[in-house]
């Protein structure tokens, strides 16, 4: 076993050595207030075969989700354990549509359990304007699980989490890495780049979706502060 | 021994199946605009390749110490990596992994490098189910087929193909729909994400800054196959490193639009070991398999080494006039296309293959579209003036004497090399005559090549003699 790795790394450093390339940069950006760059997020992400709804206060963004409950028929719901979920009164919406929330528990489970929900409530961390791009991190209370295994993906975003595009993936993975307490070098154990629903086109080329994950994706957005 | 007799002999046969070429452009030809349409027009296009071709070679050029860094950051996480000189000790690895932690069933991400250490016989060897779950991936598993394309496995299978299989195999009859199809798929399979007890997927790269792996995909397979079963397996070839987060975003930039024509693919997931304690799905256990088979000869080697700088988009093989007309099987390697010839000829056991740097036309397609610069054409002739090079010692003929005379003048000229690299139409007059079209175009003008009179061992002599004089004039000149 270390004899394996030694030999490959002795092999690898009798290479030839050669100067480092270096990186060019490219022009900036114009800057853009958050409500541009999440309106710029939900243009990108119409494109994808994703919904995207805009809420601007409370009580629309409370109406989105539950005029979104009653239109898919939902019975059963994964729903993270998220400081914004709680604020918009998700667990409550849920409770007075009748629908069962579904708790992972801690036995190995979660998967199975989370699979047999009709949708998964998240709340997202970062999103790429130029993309529609949402980035889940894991966590307490935030299963991978929910935002792959239902049929009905539904994300929550704040204006000032979106950045531009994905030049801003080091610094956003950077923000994630402080906002868990995590030592330098170490990011949170998953940190997911959703871009649109599940989607294939390995039969004849042909764009089809939900082949493993949500067949459909909705994001709201929530252009207003909590 | 994939030799010219059974190249030739599975080429002529997929020559003469119509369907399948007809299958052939109609896939390749979307790819590839898809592809000119999302970076080929992008007028940043080319300072990102710019960049991403430079984060992969300052990789390559640092690898040794980058790797020790990977090893130290995804211990730090929480996973264990493991070395494996070839296929044999990778496998071993795995199968060994399988057998200690009483794994019944293993649900699979594509991977090619699975595929290049045949993984799965290994695994059946041992009893233990493996479902490939990748939809291109799963249908030529039920089919008894190697994949047919780096991104589309199952792109030589049509609807109607894939709707028999189905019934015949899973006894599965429903309408022959691509949607109806997925889903079938998507039911069998959800169950199989279930119950499994070992993940294995690829690496797309891995972070020497936080040991983070990166796995970029569609449909969710990947994402269940790390999210469900307790244990991650990621098979890496021991060349997908990137230093930092900046360099995974430069080459973010380019590989998706690349390989699919996409800003993003639906899923880039970034693995830092298995789930934290307070975390309540996820694997328990994360294994890091980093494979050889022959890559630190490629990385030693002081011409070849930026073949290992490939980040599999299969743009190369959209582009490659040969791949258009013969398809991946009659390649009869893990990888083809252009960066299959380089790949197949080199990794272990690339002595087998000793047909494969033929099917090249050296038109340049493919070094025009790689999103990290890699000039295929180029390394191409480098192996086979290598080969010549060998039969002329052997004593093969007067041609392959000839011909390793050229390649070695080349070789000794940098600049004279990269001008036949481009076009050797410059030197060769009955080649000139040749119209240039754009790359979308490719095997339209392949196909014009029989406007060639004659074979180019007779053209040989009168061509060695421009050369040497084009060699001297470069000489006087500098």
């Amino acid at each position: 076993m270390t004899q394996a790795r030694d030999v490959i790394l002795a092999r690898l450093r009798q290479g030839p050595q050669h100067p480092l390339p270096g990186r060019g940069t490219l022009p900036a950006q114009a800057a853009q207030t958050p409500s541009e760059l999440l309106a710029q997020f939900g243009a990108a992400l119409a494109g994808l075969h994703a919904e995207y709804v805009r809420a601007a206060s409370v009580q629309e963004a409370r109406a989105v989700l539950a005029g979104l409950l009653a239109a898919r028929g939902v019975r059963r719901a994964a729903c993270w354990e998220h400081p914004l979920l709680q604020a918009l009164g998700a667990p409550e919406i849920l409770t007075e549509a009748g629908v069962e929330t579904v708790a992972p528990g801690a036995d190995g489970d979660a998967c199975r359990r989370i699979a047999a929900a009709d949708v998964g409530l998240s709340a997202v961390d970062a999103a790429l304007a130029g993309t529609g791009s949402i980035l889940l991190r894991t966590g307490p209370g935030r299963p991978r699980a929910v935002s792959l295994l239902p049929p009905l993906h539904v994300a929550v975003v704040e204006a000032d989490r979106v950045r531009p595009g994905i030049d801003d993936l080091p610094e956003i993975f950077e923000q994630l890495r402080q906002e868990t307490g995590e030592p330098a070098g170490r990011l949170p154990s998953g940190v997911f780049c959703v871009t649109g629903p599940s989607c294939t086109a390995d039969i004849e080329l042909v764009k089809t979706y939900g082949v493993h994950g949500p067949v459909e994706l909705v994001v709201l957005g929530l252009d207003f502060t909590l | 021994m994939n030799d010219r007799t059974a190249f030739n002999a599975r080429s002529r046969e997929a020559l003469a199946d119509t369907a399948l070429r007809a299958t052939l452009a109609k896939a390749t030809g979307l790819f590839a605009m898809l592809r000119e349409r999302a970076i080929g027009q992008w007028p940043e296009g080319g300072a990102r390749i710019a960049n991403a071709a430079a984060a992969r070679l300052r990789a390559l050029h640092r690898l040794p110490e980058l790797l020790e860094a990977v090893e130290a950051r995804v211990a730090e996480n929480g996973g264990t990596v493991h070395w494996a000189r070839d296929a044999a000790e990778a496998r071993a690895i795995v199968v060994g992994l399988a057998q200690s932690r009483g794994v019944r069933s293993v649900v699979k991400g594509k991977s090619m490098v699975t595929e290049e250490i045949a993984l799965n016989p290994a695994l059946e060897a041992e009893g233990v189910q493996v479902f490939e779950t990748d939809l291109g991936e799963y249908i030529i598993q039920l089919a008894g087929e190697p994949p047919s394309h780096i991104i589309a496995p199952a792109l030589h299978k049509s609807r109607r193909d894939v709707a028999e299989l189905f019934a015949r195999v899973l006894g599965e009859d429903g309408p022959d729909d691509p949607e109806a199809l997925t889903a079938v798929a998507r039911r069998r399979l959800r169950q199989a994400f279930l119950d499994a007890d070992m993940g294995i997927t690829g690496v797309n790269f891995v972070l020497a800054e936080n040991g983070a792996v990166c796995l970029l995909e569609n449909e969710g397979n990947i994402r269940a196959s790390t999210t469900c079963p307790r244990v991650h397996v990621a098979v890496m070839g021991l060349e997908k490193v990137l230093a930092t987060a900046r360099d995974a975003a430069d080459v973010m930039q380019v590989l998706p639009k690349s390989a699919t024509g996409q800003t993003m693919p639906a899923y880039f997931s970034v693995l830092s070991g298995p789930r934290r304690a307070d975390e309540t799905d996820g694997p328990e256990e994360f294994h890091l398999v980093i494979v050889d088979n022959g890559r630190s000869r490629i990385h030693a080697d002081p011409v070849l080494r930026p073949a290992l700088a490939c980040v599999r988009c299969g743009g190369c093989v959209n582009s490659c006039p040969v791949y258009r007309s013969i398809g991946g099987h009659a390649y009869g390697a893990t990888y083809s296309g252009p960066i299959g010839i380089l790949l197949s000829s080199l990794l272990d056991g690339g002595e087998d293959n000793p047909a494969l740097p033929g099917a090249c036309t050296t038109c340049g397609a493919c070094a025009e579209v790689c999103p990290v610069g890699v000039n295929h054409p180029r390394l191409i002739l480098e192996l086979r003036r290598r080969m010549a090079e060998e039969g002329a010692q052997g004593g093969v003929g007067i041609a392959a004497r000839a011909a390793a005379r050229a390649f070695a003048l080349a070789a000794r000229h940098p600049a004279l090399f990269s001008l036949a690299a481009r076009g050797v139409r410059v030197l060769d007059p009955e080649l000139a005559r040749l119209t240039l079209l754009p790359p979308l175009s490719a095997a339209a003008r392949s196909r014009t090549l029989s406007g060639v009179k004659r074979p180019f061992s007779e053209r040989w002599p009168e061509l060695a003699k421009r050369l040497e004089a084009a060699a001297k004039s470069e000489e006087e000149q500098s």
